[in-house]
């Protein structure tokens, strides 16, 4: 008996202790309780605006740096999006399911703060999908901002970054017709990008592992917007020093895609060629291979790239595309025509030090030796890649023409 | 009690010293000593609490001896057209032959008034002819015996099972009377070896209780067991079998049911084939099996006789309505109260959306929202049924509808009740169910106080208890931990029944093989030749295994 | 039916390995990308090997005495006194690891699953279900391993099956590196989150095949060891080397950026962190077992029972000594350095005695 209640014993007292614990359920936060930031916008603020701050972790007379920034942030409101397939249909347009708040800092940590000391509910950025800097902020400070995002448990190593041209909270209100909540729209563009072959997969989480490669220099999507409504990926942002120093046209994604090799195709190009008139190509699927090699005490590098593609478009011409020899005349003018591409895009980059291709990294793996002798740092690397050689082969394969014969 | 002190001594000592007495099969004759036959024929059939041996004086002048189990048979028939003809003064019978070797024709053609009969001279065949439910007369002096047919198997008020109902298998279960669930189990099981012990237990009931199993199949350890554990109990009364239950279980504080219920004969014996134990109460409608295991709580006599890929998928299905009726609302809680993350963000800007106007924490409206579901399931039970129908569908819903339009409740928590509750459904066995059902107000309450990590814990926390039962000597999650790979023929999936040669290691029965080693061969041959035509061929290559399924 | 040797090999393998598979998953692959960069892979390895070395050296000298435990058979070979004393060092190892094992989940479950949550609120619940499931026998305690190690080890692989997708070759390229001292102390590291593989010598005496404690030790050490290989595979192919190096748990940052589908299932880091509860848990069981194995025989108690009690309040109050993440890190090195020199040397020191009193014996004779 005595040892049954011994027992007993032994399965209460656990009992008392977790009812114990029941005295505070310290993490829960209801998630209506929650102020879900959906996206956010960083732009930089003059210093003038310093004396609107609040002092909320600072006081005016501590010394701080002069540079202001400005965040925009999108804040689901529980309640405007309804439950449920299309039923609420009479709402949209009326009232916006997100609140846009603006708050300046001096870093983005210390904006978070007073964007904190004005809403009610306790702020989470673990529904945050969209950052959009602009390109001052990307030419200047990216530091603060690597580091507070990498810090903070909270966000996701599969958030966009994305740069903007012009200033970036105007994107924070865009009310595309699409999508409910406006950031979503940003991030299903973002995505279906690259399921479409239109943008490589590059996350904040790719953008970081390539910042602290020595071998590779980081970039970034470029956006624009048009029409106030509409958004476009006009090309790359690249960075070298962990500063960003230039921009690509859109056509230069696939240029840059066709180097690394990155699946599947989703660029198309217009062209002109001599006979044939103007011809529209797509890519479907792009492979590529790399070697590398040390000529003369410096690293050389050659692509061989190949496409695969069918013809799209094919008009003003004066013979009709009908044979295996005018397919082979169009891929001939079609690699003529992206030699050039590539080959500026690549000049581009070499002119202002930034391997967004990586082939630091190739240099590194293949040839250790070379790499542990010249290499100490990530400079010097993005020093070095200026004065390397690239060759690259192209080969496009045309191989349906669609359901026209001619 | 006493009795069952005896017999589990006496059973003892028989375990001690086996094979003391092996009656040697064949040709042995019934000799013309009365008391040898008797004795010869109590030895094979073993001692059974409800064979009887009447020992009379046949025509007032020779002794003879009825043997019969009183189970199977029609007593007041026996009564009517046999004792009482036979115990006739011989005053009544003018052409009695003076030889006894022709007493049993006479009896035959003269004295009983019985449809079927044969006499018989080999002793051998007497004792299946018994467990059949056939009456052996035997006369001393005579080296025939006669065998009648008295079977009668009461089938009074046989209804089907309330709580296990199948949609192919039989349809008979349990009554209240003993006798008529032993003629249940021995009309099913006609085997020698299969025993049944029967004593009074409870100072004051004296209510019948039966243990049955099969001899020269279970473990004599575990029978033993079964004895020594019955024997300790000390009651007044015994009213149902749920009694037993309680005090013959090995962990009283545990939620889960160690021991089997069941209401369905055909399981019972299914279980005694297995080497199991069943015991019976006289006034119970429901046997105990031991041991039970976590596995068979989950497994309905549907899974064997449909055919085995159904069986299998159904058994997954019901695994997934275990892990909904145990997990869901505290995950849901967990989710909704600490990691909104880990839902698509548009889904998580409409949860909020939908749970913007409720009062409550996640936990407490989960809580209210189940306990509510509990009361309305306990009181559908007890209601007759036609009111019973009307109330759980104003409870579902309108209380449902209700509850979501007054801003108790968000629609989401609607939608995850009732699945849970729905899921508690589905596990066969009721017991079990309301287990699972106790145990996931604490994972609410864990889940409520460290999300996902006290979910986690809570699981742990039932997992190490399973882990840690045992039922009978057998751990409880046998035959995943511990197992051997054979015994998982039978668990999540169930394979086909001609593979399953072996019969569950963990139960460590004297004969462990069910089935000869050839027929899974040509079974697997026959689906892997998989031509139409050789289904024609097909009988002919193992007709020792066919022939005997046919019976 | 109540044989006392039921422990088969698989079982006594399974307990190695959900014992060695822990709360060192997470940071592991820093230390190999610290320790090897590219190479770390191979560096883990290394490890591997290192470990198994200095296991076998323990395993085959307790398979020759295969009905006792070490703390028994080292009373006879070297005498009671210095037996006990090893002992007593053994288990204050053991008592050191689980509490700053316990802490280091804690800080991980602080900083990312519970801002507010006291950490000893969350250490104390860990340490709660430990001392419950402690009080059982060891034959119990094998079947706790062996049903949560499939989940272990299925929930690890599904995570580096999905990053695997993204794994760049170039990050894992060059493959070796010249063995210098940082390799070799990252080997060591690594060799240290094998070393509680010591867990034989309390299952060899309830083995059903004693001779075979080596062979279950080899797969318990290579099946974990395989996890740990391909878990630094995945992490430094996924992020680089030098990305690796930053992040403070890699491991987890490899389930951040698993997706299945686009969105469908995003941030895996949560639920991985639920499982990964569980492999804590039964790293956290095996050594705290130890610990109040080891503290019944000091004292010459029947059973761990009531140890397994008196064991908690100190390992909790270990648990909350170091002051900070990087102090815990250090300790649990410098605990690490002690406890190889530990069961490297006192394996050492029991086959000399055994082989001298083997020699004398048979000189003797």
């Amino acid at each position: 008996m005595n040892k049954l209640l011994r027992k007993i014993g032994s399965v209460l007292l656990p009992a008392a202790v977790i009812s114990l614990f029941l005295a505070g359920c310290w993490d829960q936060v209801e998630i209506e309780d929650r102020a879900l930031v959906l996206g956010l916008s960083i732009d930089t603020a003059p210093p003038e605006k310093a004396a609107e701050e609040e002092q909320v972790t600072h006081l005016k007379n501590t010394e701080m740096p002069k540079e202001m920034i400005s965040i925009t942030a999108q804040i689901a409101v529980p309640g405007r999006v309804p439950l449920g397939p299309g039923s609420g249909g009479s709402q949209d347009g009326k009232i916006s399911p997100v609140w846009v708040v603006t708050v300046l800092g001096h870093s983005l940590d210390d904006a978070m703060n007073n964007l904190q000391q004005q809403i009610a509910d306790p702020r989470y950025l673990v529904h945050l999908r969209v950052i959009v800097i602009s390109q001052d902020i990307a030419r200047g400070r990216m530091d603060d901002l690597d580091d507070y995002l990498r810090r903070n448990p909270e966000v996701r190593r599969r958030t966009w970054l994305l740069v903007s041209e012009g200033r970036a909270s105007q994107f924070m209100d865009v009310k595309p017709p699409l999508q409910r909540v406006p950031t979503l729209y940003v991030l299903s563009m973002m995505e279906k990008a690259v399921t479409s072959g239109k943008f490589p997969p590059d996350y904040i989480g790719t953008y970081w592992s390539a910042d602290s490669k020595w071998g590779q220099s980081a970039y970034l999507p470029y956006v624009a917007l048009r029409n106030k409504e509409n958004i476009l990926i006009n090309g790359l942002a690249y960075f070298s020093q962990g500063k960003m120093i230039n921009t690509t046209q859109p056509l230069e994604i696939g240029a840059f895609m066709a180097v690394e090799g990155m699946d599947p195709g989703g660029y198309s190009t217009l062209f002109k060629t001599k006979e044939l008139g103007m011809v529209m190509t797509k890519i479907n699927e792009r492979y590529t291979k790399a070697r590398s090699f040390i000529r003369d005490g410096k690293p050389v590098l050659s692509f061989d790239i190949n496409f695969e593609g069918d013809l799209d478009e094919h008009y003003n011409g004066k013979k009709p595309a009908d044979s295996t020899a005018r397919l082979h005349e169009i891929e001939r003018e079609f690699e003529r025509n992206a030699k050039g591409v590539i080959g500026r895009l690549i000049r581009q980059t070499q002119k202002d030090h930034a391997d967004i291709f990586g082939m630091g990294e190739i240099i590194r793996a293949h040839h250790p030796e070379y790499w542990r002798q010249h290499i100490h740092n990530k400079s010097d690397w993005e020093e070095l890649y200026g004065s390397i050689t690239v060759d690259f082969n192209l080969t496009l394969h045309l191989r349906r023409v669609g359901l026209k014969k001619t | 009690m006493q009795a069952w002190k005896e017999k589990y001594a006496s059973y003892m000592q028989k375990q001690n010293q086996p094979s003391s007495v092996t009656p040697v099969p064949g040709n042995d004759k019934i000799s013309l000593s009365l008391k040898e036959n008797k004795e010869d024929l109590l030895d094979r059939l073993g001692q059974s609490g409800d064979l009887v041996v009447r020992d009379f004086l046949l025509f007032g002048r020779y002794e003879a001896a009825l043997i019969f189990f009183s189970s199977l048979v029609n007593q007041e028939q026996i009564q009517e057209y046999i004792l009482k003809p036979l115990m006739d003064r011989s005053a009544g019978h003018p052409g009695m032959p003076d030889k006894l070797a022709d007493m049993s024709h006479y009896i035959w053609n003269v004295a009983v008034q019985v449809t079927q009969g044969t006499t018989e001279q080999d002793l051998s065949a007497l004792p299946p002819a018994i467990v059949k439910g056939q009456l052996i007369l035997l006369i001393e002096g005579s080296s025939e015996a006669l065998m009648l047919d008295m079977r009668q198997i009461d089938i009074r008020s046989v209804e089907q099972p309330q709580t296990e109902q199948v949609i192919r298998g039989p349809r008979e279960g349990y009554v209240e009377k003993l006798e008529n669930n032993l003629s249940l189990l021995r009309y099913r099981l006609q085997s020698t070896d299969f025993r049944i012990e029967i004593s009074p237990l409870g100072t004051r009931t004296q209510s019948r209780v039966a243990l049955c199993y099969l001899d020269n199949l279970a473990d004599p350890k575990l029978v033993a067991e079964v004895m020594r554990r019955i024997s300790i109990i000390h009651t007044d009364g015994i009213i149902d079998a749920g009694y037993i239950e309680q005090f013959i279980e090995d962990q009283p504080l545990s939620p889960f049911p160690q021991v089997q219920s069941t209401e369905r004969p055909d399981k019972t014996v299914a279980s005694l084939l297995e080497g199991r134990v069943a015991i019976l109460v006289d006034g119970s409608p429901f046997a105990l099996i031991v041991p039970a295991l976590f596995n068979q709580f989950f497994q309905t006599v549907d899974d064997y006789t449909e055919r085995f890929i159904m069986g299998s998928l159904i058994r997954m299905i019901r695994l997934i309505a275990l892990a909904f009726s145990l997990f869901f609302p505290a995950l849901y809680v967990s989710v909704i109260s600490f990691n909104p993350e880990l839902m698509p963000t548009d889904f998580a800007v409409a949860i909020s959306g939908g749970r913007a106007g409720v009062p409550f924490p996640a936990v407490l409206e989960v809580l209210i929202m189940e306990v509510s579901m509990e009361v309305l399931r306990e009181a559908t039970i007890r209601l007759p049924q036609m009111i019973g129908g009307a109330l759980s569908i104003v409870g579902v819903l309108v209380i449902g509808e209700a509850a979501v339009s007054a801003g108790l409740a968000s629609p989401i928590t609607v939608v995850i009740v009732a699945l849970t509750t729905i899921g508690s459904f589905a596990t066969p066995a009721y017991n079990t169910a309301i287990a699972l059902r106790m145990l996931r107000f604490p994972l609410v309450l864990l889940a409520g106080m460290f999300g996902l990590y006290g979910v986690m814990i809570g699981t742990i926390l039932i997992i190490n208890h399973l882990l840690f039962l045992e039922s009978f000597g057998v751990p409880f999650m046998s035959p995943y931990i511990p197992g051997k790979w054979r015994d998982w023929k039978d668990t999540l999936v169930r394979a086909p029944l001609w593979w399953m040669r072996r019969r569950p290691s963990f139960l460590y029965t004297q004969d462990s093989t069910k089935l000869p080693d050839s027929v899974p061969g040509t079974y697997i041959d026959q689906i892997l030749q998989e031509g139409g035509e050789t289904g024609e061929r097909f009988p002919t290559d193992h007709d020792p295994a066919r022939g005997s399924r046919n019976q | 039916m109540n044989d006392s040797r039921q422990i088969t090999t698989l079982r006594a393998a399974a307990v190695i390995s959900s014992t060695i598979i822990g709360v060192g998953l997470l940071s592991f692959p820093r230390y190999m990308a610290v320790a090897g960069n590219s190479a770390g892979p191979f560096v883990a390895l290394t490890g591997v090997l290192v470990s198994f070395f200095s296991f076998w050296l323990l395993a085959s000298l307790c398979r020759r005495f295969s009905t006792e435990s070490l703390f028994v058979f080292s009373r006879r070979l070297i005498g009671r006194p210095l037996a006990m004393f090893f002992t007593l060092i053994i288990w204050l190892i053991f008592m050191t690891l689980t509490g700053l094992t316990a802490r280091q989940f804690g800080d991980v479950a602080t900083s990312v699953l519970f801002n507010k949550t006291p950490i000893e609120a969350t250490i104390f619940l860990m340490l709660l279900i430990c001392q419950l499931s402690a009080r059982r026998n060891i034959i119990k305690f094998s079947y706790i391993h062996f049903f949560y190690l499939p989940l272990i080890i299925g929930s690890v692989l599904v995570t580096i099956l999905i990053s695997l997708r993204n794994v760049d070759l170039l990050n894992l390229q060059p493959v070796l590196t010249a063995p210098t001292a940082s390799f070799w102390k990252g080997a060591l590291e690594a060799s240290y989150l094998f070393q509680s593989s010591f867990v034989i010598t309390l299952l060899i005496p309830f083995m059903k095949l004693p001779k075979q404690a080596v062979r279950a030790g080899a797969i318990g050490i290579f099946v974990s060891g395989a996890v740990y290989w391909l878990i630094a595979l995945a992490c430094i192919g996924l992020f680089g080397a030098e990305e690796t190096k930053l992040l403070i748990y890699p491991t987890l940052e490899t389930a951040r950026s698993a997706a299945i589908g686009e969105g469908f299932l995003e941030r895996l880091d949560a639920l991985f962190i639920v499982i990964w509860v569980i492999s804590v848990y039964t790293s956290i069981y095996t050594t705290y077992y130890l610990a109040s194995y080891l503290l019944q025989n000091l004292l010459g108690l029947r059973d761990q029972r009531m140890t397994s009690s008196a064991v908690l309040p100190f390992v909790f109050v270990i648990a909350l000594l170091p002051e900070n993440v990087f102090e815990t890190y250090t300790w649990s090195l410098m605990l690490g350095n002690v406890s190889m020199l530990l069961l490297l040397g006192y394996p050492m020191l029991l086959w000399a005695v055994y082989w001298l009193r083997r020699s004398g014996k048979r000189g003797l004779s």
